[in-house]
């Protein structure tokens, strides 16, 4: 997903097109969907925290549920939307991560308590400075984000990393625009407070 | 006027502003340093980060190539596409 979703090269595009070669079987035809967007989707993978071995297992289960699906496909999306969608729902199947635990989530609280009542700061950021510096130590940040749940890391990844425009990442993750401001909102904070925490314990 | 705590959850959440509110939130940062400080984490943030995933999405294109004929493989012994 990260730095190269815009890759993929023209092939196949209309949906009658898509959905004549997987009926008629015609294999050239599916190579060619497959060679479009596999790498798309393994880089995806990896930029959602899956190691090599793993983000080949999970790339090839998108594809397997892709073919046991491909008859739903509506057009109503993109190609590469309609399989980013798989992507995350299987990416959360491998983390055991369920619909459940979106509601609630402790950051919520975490970042109310830097609050007073009145909505001014309590417990204010630290320099900035010091926070920037810190970070450009590759491996504070990354510990911070494999603490993300998939769906937090993949709106932010596709919102800051991909630069996505709202809509497009609202249907690829199957939530409102309020959801994904929700989303985002969770992973910035927890993201920052992480490394805040980090940058405070040294 | 908008309080801290309200300006940090529009920054956070990356809503669509209106052009006043816009207005409110630049000069809201120009004089509290608090959030100006948070801005400032975020934007830290997400510069780094685009540089860790340029890094960890790094593919080498035999891989991909030898990933990609498992996967038509796969799709053809199943022979289950579009059925």
């Amino acid at each position: 997903m990260c730095t190269l979703y815009e890759m993929t090269t023209p092939g196949l595009s209309t949906t009658p097109e898509i959905l004549a070669a997987f009926r008629s079987q015609n294999w050239e035809a599916i190579e060619g969907i497959v060679k479009q967007y596999t790498e798309m989707l393994l880089k995806g993978a990896l930029s959602l925290g899956f190691r090599t071995q793993q983000a080949d297992d999970l790339v090839q289960s998108v594809w397997a549920t892709f073919f046991e699906v491909v008859h739903t496909f509506e057009g109503r999306s993109q190609l590469k939307t309609f399989l980013f969608g798989i992507l995350i729902n299987k990416s959360r199947e491998f983390k055991r991560e369920n619909r459940k635990n979106d509601n609630h989530d402790p950051i919520d609280e975490v970042l109310a308590d830097r609050f007073s009542q009145h909505g001014s700061w309590a417990k204010p950021p630290i320099a900035p400075d010091r926070f920037v510096e810190s970070i450009q130590s590759l491996q504070v940040i990354q510990d911070c984000i494999e603490h993300l749940p998939v769906n937090q890391r993949a709106a932010f990844c596709f919102r800051e990393v991909e630069d996505l425009e709202m809509p497009e990442i609202c249907k690829i993750l199957d939530v409102t625009n309020t959801n994904l401001g929700v989303l985002l909102f969770r992973a910035k904070n927890r993201l920052r407070e992480c490394i805040e925490r980090k940058v405070e314990i040294k | 006027m908008l309080s801290c705590k309200e300006i940090v959850h529009i920054m956070s959440s990356d809503q669509e502003l209106k052009f006043s509110q816009k207005l409110e939130l630049r000069a809201h940062l120009f004089m509290c340093k608090h959030c100006s400080a948070y801005s400032k984490q975020l934007k830290a943030i997400a510069i780094q980060l685009r540089q860790n995933f340029r890094n960890i999405t790094k593919t080498d294109p035999e891989h991909v190539r030898d990933l990609e004929n498992k996967i038509i493989q796969n799709a053809k012994k199943s022979g289950n596409s579009g059925q």
